[in-house]
């Protein structure tokens, strides 16, 4: 039997009927802008805007802002259906493992949860006398291709030469009888950062000491030359005793220092939100890239929201805005105990975080880490 | 399947007419049944699709129309015009698993609404369903500046559909689709963060 769910979202009107909405006309007049300026080069853009724009300020704004998006926003939407397509087509399959399946010493209790490309299961060990747990990452049968298994073989390695308590462990990992490879890790009882800052309305001390910690390992990770590269709150996991772990080494990258890699692009396959400008731009990464994903992963563990700042194309410009957004939800917050200076500061520090001219921005997480120590010390 | 199917092939080219001309009615007889059957195929389909090829949300939605509609009973233009009635049934099944989704991980049945199978036609990964509520929640705001526009993101990123058939659905010009399916994407993308 099938339950009704289409009345979930309201019901649209007949395609023909013009039905004007009360503010038809000023979206017009913004898409009349929009496509005069997309006809003509940039630098032209201020010019038309004024001499076109009726001294509407807002109307001027909110075309530039369109203007700058333009070429992201179609960029985003394909991913998005792409990601779509992928995932109603081929990884829709129900899960490759069962209740009770082996996988090498390993009895597999039940899935977690599915990845791009891999399913993450809960399993514990065979005939150990107590209950040892480990979650098994295993790749998708759909998966099964060049790309993606090296994709594996890549965190694999970068995970087997890493040892952090703030980094989930590898224990081993394999490839099961019928070829898929495996990955045995630490099993996290936890959720990502930004929702379990959320959840349990933590002060923002809380939260800051947790962040605190993601830098740790993210600061061990540089020091081993490897660049995370997916830096989000999915990808970081909270438990209920304050444990944080990062997870998710699949596209990061092992620097070889003084080996300039001409022509070696980044492939970009992360989160858009989350992606630094070289990672959009297609540029060789740096550590800087992942002290970019760092301060959009505070700027949501604080405010939990995304700034609006991966939209700007031109960050500097509208850099005022964007921190002005910040002080305004943070004291909306945190009023109470938040002292004037600690919204000043944490502006700052977000702001040297995410500027997109790597020269500007904390060179190491080091003196990112120094900077939110000294802020800890007086809120 | 045969037990849903209420409506006949008939019933379907009727009611597809009279939306063409406008009747809402019509419409909201149309919406539950391609829902269903469109549900149902997405269902069905990524079988038959596995490992041969991408099935994407054009391809469910012509599988749907060809199984409904048999052989060239109808217009291009009411073709259209299911396409139309397809692609908004589709954006909420991509919605509704997206809701399911995040219900399911965040454990806990809080919402009395019930989903039943959705999650077996169309399993989407956790990142991937926050962002279509994202673009959903984006996607009713525009609905309230500018209509027409939102409706030119469900057939043209809902439903795949091409220009050409979102113009004709939609009775405009192929060339005011092209521009406004610029301007509607821009604008979601600039507002997807921002409330
Ligand atoms: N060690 C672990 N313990 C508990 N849960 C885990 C663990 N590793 C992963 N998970 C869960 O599985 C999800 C997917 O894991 P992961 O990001 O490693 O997979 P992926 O296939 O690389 O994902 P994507 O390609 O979408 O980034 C995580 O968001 C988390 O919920």
């Amino acid at each position: 039997m099938f339950i009704e769910e289409w009345y979930l979202i309201s019901l649209p009107v007949s395609p023909n009927s013009p039905a004007m909405n009360k503010s038809d006309e000023y979206m017009n007049k913004v898409s009349i802008l929009f496509e005069l300026c997309q006809n003509h080069s940039p630098h032209k853009w201020d010019e038309l805007l004024k001499v076109n724009g009726n001294g509407n300020f807002r109307m001027r704004e909110e075309v530039k802002q369109l203007l700058h998006n333009h070429k992201k926003a179609g960029a985003y939407f394909n991913i998005l259906r792409k990601r779509i397509e992928n995932e109603i087509s081929l990884s829709n399959k129900p899960p490759g493992f069962k209740k009770g399946d082996r996988i090498d010493r390993f009895i597999i209790k039940r899935i977690i949860n599915q990845g791009g490309m891999s399913e993450i299961y809960l399993a514990k060990k065979a005939g150990g006398r107590s209950e040892q747990l480990a979650a098994i990452k295993i790749m998708k049968p759909s998966f099964r291709n060049d790309t993606y298994a090296e994709r594996f073989r890549n965190e694999q390695r970068i995970l087997s030469s890493i040892n952090h308590p703030n980094i989930a462990t590898l224990f081993d990992h394999g490839i099961t009888d019928n070829g898929y490879p495996f990955l045995i890790m630490e099993y996290i009882d936890g959720i990502p950062a930004d929702r379990f800052c959320e959840q349990n309305k933590l002060n923002l001390n809380y939260r800051l000491k947790l962040f605190m910690k993601v830098c740790q390992a993210i600061k061990y990770a540089h020091n081993n030359q490897i660049i995370h590269q997916d830096i989000k709150p999915a990808n970081i996991l909270v438990t209920d005793d304050l444990n944080v772990k990062v997870i998710d080494f699949g596209i990061s990258e092992i620097i070889q220092e003084g080996v300039n890699q001409p022509g070696k692009k980044s492939n970009f396959s992360g989160t858009i939100c989350y992606a630094s400008p070289e990672q959009l731009n297609g540029k060789q990464l740096s550590p800087a890239s992942d002290i970019y994903q760092l301060g959009l992963l505070l700027y949501k563990m604080i405010t939990g929201k995304l700034p609006q700042l991966c939209l700007y194309e031109d960050y500097e410009a509208n850099s005022s805005k964007v921190l002005s957004d910040l002080s305004r939800l943070l004291k909306s917050r945190y009023s109470k105990m938040l002292p004037i200076m600690a919204g000043a500061d944490l502006c700052a520090i977000f702001n040297r975080s995410i500027v997109p001219d790597i020269r500007k921005r904390y060179n190491t997480v080091y003196s990112l880490e120094a900077d939110l120590k000294h802020l800890l010390n007086y809120i | 399947m045969t037990e849903n199917k209420e409506v006949s092939e008939n019933e379907i080219t009727l009611y597809l007419e009279e939306f063409s001309r406008g009747d809402k009615n019509a419409f909201n007889k149309l919406f539950p049944f391609v829902y269903r059957e469109l549900r149902q195929n997405a269902h069905n389909l990524r079988f038959q699709f596995f490992n041969m090829e991408t099935l994407n949300t054009t391809a469910i939605v012509h599988e749907t129309y060809l199984k409904i509609i048999r052989a060239g009973s109808a217009t291009y233009k009411s073709r259209a015009h299911f396409c139309f009635v397809a692609s908004k049934a589709m954006r909420q099944i991509l919605v509704n698993a997206s809701i399911k989704k995040r219900a399911l991980r965040r454990g806990g049945s809080e919402k009395r609404v019930s989903f039943d199978d959705i999650h077996n036609s169309v399993h989407l990964s956790d990142q991937t369903a926050e962002e279509l509520i994202l673009v959903n929640d984006a996607l009713e705001k525009l609905e309230n500046e500018n209509s027409r526009q939102a409706r030119i993101v469900e057939c043209r990123f809902f439903g795949g559909m091409s220009v050409e058939e979102t113009a004709s659905a939609l009775d405009i010009s192929p060339a005011t689709v092209k521009r406004s399916w610029n301007l509607a994407k821009t604008w979601l993308y600039t507002h997807l963060n921002s409330f």
